[in-house]
């Protein structure tokens, strides 16, 4: 009797994908896709986002908070 | 004496939208006069209009925000930012070292899956 496994289908990092070499702090609209409503970052396991640019994600979005291009916490 | 360096930086400054367009003007041309008069050159000054900030800062809701490419002294840099905080329009700056000075602020879409 064999077991069957279900095939995983891997995921690829919608970055890598885009061909998306440096994040930019001024990319608010890219930004804007891996954030939740509430204004945190996404965690990796949902966006699919490898670790290398989810490091470069993690330093642009807290700069573009800065810059008031993007919020801390949206009241609601 | 210690061999001075230019150093390739990115400002980011974000103006009070309540100034008049030729006020805004005069404060931008007095950020970029200050690096030039520190022995710095200014590549480029790019204006990305005027936004709502995300939260508010000093009570306003809104900025003109400027990007500007310029090289300058490292050891200057600290010195123009004493300037910065004495200017009253300027709401926020930031100053950060890049590599390349970009002539646009258009961005790769993120291709959809």
């Amino acid at each position: 009797m064999s077991i069957k496994y279900f095939s995983k289908k891997r995921k690829q990092c919608p970055l890598t994908a885009s061909g998306i070499k440096k994040i930019d702090y001024k990319d608010v609209e890219l930004l804007k896709e891996f954030i939740t409503e509430r204004g945190k970052v996404l965690p990796r396991r949902i966006s699919g986002i490898s670790y290398y640019y989810q490091k470069r994600l993690k330093k642009a979005v807290k700069q573009a908070r800065y810059m008031a291009l993007l919020p801390f916490v949206t009241e609601d | 004496m210690k061999k001075r360096s230019l150093r390739l930086y990115e400002g980011m400054y974000i103006i009070s939208a309540t100034l008049s367009d030729e006020a805004r003007k005069k404060a931008i041309d007095k950020i970029t006069e200050a690096i030039e008069e520190k022995g710095g050159e200014v590549h480029n000054i790019i204006e990305m209009g005027r936004r709502r900030l995300a939260y508010n800062i000093e009570k306003k809701r809104e900025g003109f925000y400027y990007v500007v490419y310029f090289s300058l002294d490292p050891e200057l840099v600290k010195e123009i930012w004493k300037e910065y905080h004495l200017h009253e329009d300027l709401i926020r700056f930031c100053t950060m070292q890049t590599e390349k000075v970009r002539e646009d602020l258009e961005f790769k879409p993120l291709k959809q899956s």
